[in-house]
């Protein structure tokens, strides 16, 4: 295959490339793969709220809807699906904020000339301590998730 | 509404969430609240949405992740289409599914 034909290929696939284009041609740095993460669990969040909408609604129907409604969603595989969104809910918040500070130019670290090859954000050192703190302040809240929840099931 | 408006919107509704979703959490945590268990049992839950305290948190925090979800979902649908007329339909169906569920997400903060 010739340099041409290969780069235009390439470029068409690179432009069409819809919800695949998501993840990518898996040669993407650090930051597209929680680009996709976000807006995965952002989809699956707005379908949960909806159904936790639904589910404590049927507190105005009296308290007889409202058990009857909650000994549906009262079992260990409820609750499990309840620990994933409680997951994707904490991700979302976690790379939410580091967004925000990004998009405002705070703990970007210091600015550089964009020569080729590119500097990788994630790979410089302020940036990197960021994505770390909020990597250990995700499993901080994820694991007072799973105790509230073990605590239910197994204790 | 120009785009940039609508993302600062995102950001702000966000960074809100963050705040107020942490204590509707921390009611479920037994270090805090009573409890996962406790805190969703009947008479918790009328005693809780009896204080106007609860009363405004769970309003303000329904509004923000509706309005903050559903313009992440708007987001995602335009990107597959720069076709006017279909962003207006897109437009006019996301409000409406917006206002039902935000309506009947209201009924039991004020019943």
């Amino acid at each position: 295959m010739g340099f041409a034909k290969r780069k235009r290929k390439y470029k068409t696939k690179y432009n069409l490339a819809g919800t695949a284009g998501w993840i990518g041609n898996l040669r993407m740095n650090m930051e597209r793969y929680l680009y996709f993460l976000h807006r995965i669990t952002g989809i699956g969040l707005v379908f949960y709220l909806i159904l936790h909408i639904i589910i404590t609604s049927s507190r105005m129907y009296g308290e007889s809807a409202y058990e009857y409604t909650h000994s549906l969603i009262n079992n260990p595989i409820a609750d499990f699906g309840l620990f994933i969104v409680m997951a994707g809910l904490i991700f979302h918040g976690v790379n939410g904020i580091r967004l925000i500070l990004n998009e405002y130019g705070f703990l970007l670290g210091k600015p550089a000339r964009p020569i080729y090859p590119y500097r990788q954000i994630l790979k410089t050192r302020t940036p990197r301590l960021l994505i770390l703190s909020m990597i250990v302040l995700g499993f901080i809240l994820l694991i007072i998730v799973a105790y509230e929840l073990l605590m239910v099931w197994v204790f | 509404m120009k785009e940039s408006y609508i993302r600062f919107i995102q950001y702000l509704l966000g960074a809100a969430i963050v705040v107020l979703i942490l204590i509707h959490l921390s009611i479920f945590t037994s270090l805090i609240g009573p409890g996962y268990e406790l805190g969703l049992s009947w008479e918790t839950v009328s005693q809780r949405m009896a204080n106007p305290f609860y009363d405004i948190i769970y309003t303000l925090l329904l509004f923000a992740l509706l309005t903050h979800g559903f313009i992440g979902i708007r987001n995602i649908i335009f990107e597959y289409t720069t076709s006017k007329r279909t962003r207006v339909a897109v437009s006019w169906i996301i409000w409406t599914i917006y206002i039902i569920v935000l309506i009947y997400g209201l009924l039991p903060i004020i019943k």
